[in-house]
């Protein structure tokens, strides 16, 4: 069978995730690197002729971007994020529903934003606060937490 | 009106991408402050390529920025000609001297455009670039009174305090405060936790801000390695703020060899010093993307 290094050996599930950019990519890396390195031995077993099926089935990581709830009404949930544009808030017509009085019908905005996520306060009565700080807006990091009302987040960055 | 401060170079001294700077950033200093519809740029650091690019998405038919550079040390100014919007032209660039007639800063930030550091020459940016002045405090920017303040840093630079209807907002980086302390070196040394005293003319000038961006390149431990090279401790800059009664402290000016999880510390150890004194200061570190809103 074939040694591929580990990112690659993914579920066939994640593998339909993969963009038709990507996959033509991925092929385009896959013949590119059927041709050993001089330095590498060639029984390595990345450059054989069967090595590009898998690749093109596999893909890179694929691990969404996610706000994990830990205080405040439905916590502890975990809450994936897609899409390019997310409102939260206390309305049942968003697309992140918190029930808490605390918080503002629409509280906040989620835009995707160079790889992650940028946040927005949409004015709302109490605020967003990142790590403590009242922001007006920001862009996530990985391990930042967010508060809104007596809901508290911690956003995990996606691959 | 309110004003809003967003972040787009936090970094001190020269660029620093990578992971361990992720968090906070690594481009240099670059701080958009918007006042109602009037643009004010503090320094032109490499974050202000991305706020060039900003700027260009939102629906302006023109930008006008007012120019307030602390100084023209290369992380200050490197970022201007990857600045998009100047090479459009329907678009203003003020560039502010301090005093009456005072145009260096218009004739330096040229200078770094000369065909032997870059491949276009400044006289070929095609938005009006301007060369003005604040006329010592005495001419409002749209509506909004700008003052200087000079500071102690090698070749000199300026803070500047930017108010307008009872708000007023602070930037002052590359200010080496230790140095103009009323007690010596020495003496601070030796009692590290007593409150510093700060010259009363910074503090006057400081006094009340809703925020100071405050240059806080070094500990403690690492100052008197770096004596004289323009940057205060952060906890003298802490003394600062908590002598001038600021609301909010954004740490800025990252030393270069400071980690997310250094920058992280500092701050810790700048509440906690505020703390010590039993002032209400909330301190925090300036990281790329954060805007905050002041009214």
């Amino acid at each position: 069978m074939l040694r591929w290094p580990s990112p690659f050996r993914q579920s066939a599930l994640a593998s339909q995730c993969v963009p038709r950019y990507a996959r033509t990519e991925l092929l385009r890396i896959a013949r590119h690197q059927k041709t050993p390195m001089s330095h590498e031995p060639e029984q390595s077993g990345w450059h054989t002729e069967e090595a590009e099926i898998p690749l093109l089935q596999a893909m890179p990581f694929s691990r969404p971007h996610v706000l994990q709830q830990i205080r405040g009404p439905g916590s502890p949930a975990i809450l994936e994020l897609s899409g390019e544009s997310l409102v939260l808030g206390r309305s049942p017509e968003t697309d992140i529903h918190i029930p808490s009085p605390s918080l503002s019908r629409t509280h906040m905005r989620l835009e995707r934003y160079q790889g992650t996520y940028r946040v927005i306060d949409l004015d709302s009565s109490n605020g967003v606060y990142l790590n403590e700080i009242r922001v007006h807006s920001a862009v996530l990091r990985d391990g930042d937490t967010l508060q809104l009302g007596n809901a508290v987040f911690i956003y995990h960055e996606g691959k | 009106m309110a004003f809003f401060v967003r972040f787009w170079g936090t970094r001190g001294s020269i660029p620093t991408p990578g992971r361990t700077t992720n968090k906070y950033g690594g481009n240099t200093s670059c701080v958009e402050i918007r006042v109602d519809d009037t643009l004010f740029v503090c320094d032109g650091g490499t974050g202000l390529r991305e706020l060039g690019v900003d700027l260009l998405r939102r629906d302006m038919p023109n930008i006008t920025a007012h120019f307030l550079f602390s100084h023209m040390h290369w992380d200050h100014i490197q970022g201007f000609p990857f600045f998009t919007p100047a090479y459009i032209p329907v678009n203003t660039c003020n560039i502010y001297g301090t005093s009456a007639g005072d145009h260096r800063f218009h004739s330096l930030l040229s200078g770094q455009m000369r065909s032997d550091y870059f491949p276009v020459d400044f006289s070929e940016l095609r938005s009006h670039i301007l060369a003005t002045d604040l006329d010592d405090g005495k001419r409002p920017i749209d509506g909004v009174r700008v003052r200087w303040f000079e500071q102690r840093h090698p070749g000199s630079s300026y803070a500047y305090s930017l108010e307008k209807n009872g708000v007023k907002v602070v930037y002052a980086t590359d200010n080496e405060i230790d140095l103009t302390l009323a007690k010596t070196f020495d003496e601070i040394q030796s009692d590290l936790e007593k409150q510093r005293e700060v010259p009363e003319t910074l503090v006057e000038f400081v006094r009340g801000a809703d925020l100071l961006i405050a240059d806080a390149q070094y500990t403690d431990l690492e100052y008197p390695k770096h004596v004289g090279w323009g940057h205060p401790r952060a906890t003298t800059v802490v003394d600062l703020a908590v002598l001038a009664g600021v609301k909010q402290l954004a740490l800025f000016h990252h030393d270069p060899m400071h980690s997310d999880a250094d920058v992280e510390a500092i701050v810790q150890q700048c509440r906690a010093r505020a703390r010590l004194f039993g002032s209400p200061l909330f301190t925090f570190a300036a990281r790329e993307g954060l805007e905050l809103k002041l009214e």
